[in-house]
């Protein structure tokens, strides 16, 4: 039996409190996602203290005692200490890049959600060797930039949480967009689970996607049972004018060697 | 000579640029810049041979500062140097009007080339950055054929599985509390996006595509 569950609300929730209530969200409703959503918060940063503590703080570390080997030694023998610290260097530099871009998908604010989501896509099945098939339609327009942190965070929680759950080794993401939805779809066919225990568990992944679509005025659905895979559905109103992608680009490059 | 202008707002990276093209018998570094709106003046002032560009400027967007670059000093090559060499930069940065693109871990000779090659009109990836990968990544931009069931919305779905097993207008808006009207609209919408006339051809669609409800 596929189980459904409904999260609806009609327009965003920041615009007007309701008394006792936030647009038909019920109060308690409403501070549990807030509480979610400072929880979040703190894994993340707890996670980024102890990057920048364990590999950060250890490399530089080392590599202040290479320098300083390499200070004390004769200057025709400093080439292999000097070499050491160099690739020490590249490899901080990946790694700081790397963090940045996972606390804030630089690419999302200035390229756009779609770029942002092929990167997250190429990071992820690089980490988790999950392959991500993906299907889109309609992404080449630019995103308030709520709808494009939204609509990435939902796709990262839910594809985290096939990596974390679902023992398989492809998930399939569908994005698409008309005039006035965006629309979302992660799917994988691996072991599913029995949502009335995830909800009663307060399972953080799946309501963590619950809260970044309801703040954005969304509706999400989840369906998933044992054995049956899991899908997660999301629906984003566009709710600004769509502003076009620059146009008049160069095509320098469309025109060169093709 | 090759005449370059340095855009990057660390000085002490600028400081590294310079000293590396200097050491080249044919290179002259003629203008430095610290932000977008500096670089955008001075290389219309000195009108350099070669732009080098950090993509990450503190005031401006480094894609906008490209295109803007390109229509004020035309003659001028952009070579951007930086730190994220993700396919879609690179793609961006090419189709805004640079010539090259270099990563800030590239060896300096890469670099280098890249000045060289770009004053000499030439586009130049330096490795690990490719032609080939940045003609991939452009393919996956492009918009994909998507299965039109995939694109009904929910409520379409559900409109649609409850259409299948027989129920009618009336039924369907007493099941799902909304208007017979709203049926009316999901339903024409629906139709219209599978591409379906009439309750034959949705039946036929519902058994090709196996969502035909049991015992039916």
């Amino acid at each position: 039996m596929i189980q459904v569950i409904w999260v609806k609300s009609k327009s965003s929730v920041i615009d007007k409190p309701v008394k006792g209530k936030y647009h038909g969200l019920p109060m308690d409703e409403m501070l549990s996602l807030a509480r979610n959503l400072v929880n979040v918060q703190e894994d993340d940063r707890r996670v980024i203290a102890r990057e920048l503590h364990d590999r950060i703080g250890q490399s530089l570390t080392v590599l202040k005692l290479l320098l300083s080997e390499a200070i004390n030694l004769p200057a025709d023998k400093t080439g292999a200490t000097l070499g050491e610290a160099q690739s020490l260097v590249n490899e901080l530099m990946s790694l700081v890049r790397y963090l940045s871009l996972e606390l804030r998908p630089k690419m999302l604010d200035d390229l756009g959600l779609l770029p942002a989501l092929l990167y997250l896509f190429e990071s992820y099945s690089s980490h988790t060797h999950i392959n991500v098939k993906f299907e889109h339609y309609g992404l080449h327009k630019k995103f308030t930039p709520e709808i494009g942190i939204a609509a990435y965070r939902i796709v990262q929680e839910a594809l985290d949480n096939v990596a974390r759950h679902s023992g398989v080794s492809e998930a399939k993401v569908l994005a698409w967009s008309d005039r006035k939805v965006l629309f979302i779809r992660i799917e994988d066919l691996g072991k599913g689970f029995n949502l009335a225990e995830a909800h009663g568990n307060n399972s953080s992944g799946l309501n963590n996607i619950h809260g970044r679509a309801i703040l954005v005025g969304g509706k999400l659905t989840v369906q998933s049972a044992p054995g049956r895979g899991t899908i997660i559905n999301a629906e984003l109103p566009i709710i600004t004018r769509i502003k076009k992608e620059t146009q008049g680009k160069s095509d320098d490059y469309r025109n060169t060697g093709r | 000579m090759i005449t370059v202008t340095l855009a990057d707002d660390h000085h002490i990276v600028r400081r590294g640029i310079k000293a590396l093209l200097e050491a080249e018998p044919d290179m002259r570094v003629v203008g430095e810049a610290g932000c977008g709106m500096e670089a955008s003046q001075i290389t219309q002032k000195t009108k350099p041979d070669v732009l080098v560009l950090d993509l990450m400027m503190p005031d401006i967007n480094g894609l906008k500062l490209i295109s803007q670059i390109k229509k004020r000093s035309p003659d001028t090559a952009i070579v951007v140097l930086s730190m994220y060499g993700n396919d879609c930069y690179v793609l961006e940065a090419l189709q805004a009007g640079a010539k090259a693109y270099v990563l800030k871990d590239s060896p300096q000779d890469e670099f280098v080339r890249a000045v060289r090659e770009a004053a000499a009109g030439h586009r130049y990836l330096a490795p690990p950055l490719s032609d080939r990968a940045i003609e991939a990544y452009m393919l996956k931009t492009e918009d994909t054929k998507l299965d039109p069931y995939d694109m009904l919305t929910l409520r379409e779905r559900e409109v649609l599985h409850l259409l299948i097993q027989g129920s009618t207008n009336a039924e369907i808006s007493e099941h799902l509390c909304i208007s017979r009207r709203t049926v009316e609209v999901h339903r024409a919408r629906i139709m219209k996006k599978l591409g379906l006339h009439g309750r034959t051809e949705l039946i036929h669609y519902a058994i090709l595509r196996g969502i035909l409800p049991d015992g039916k």
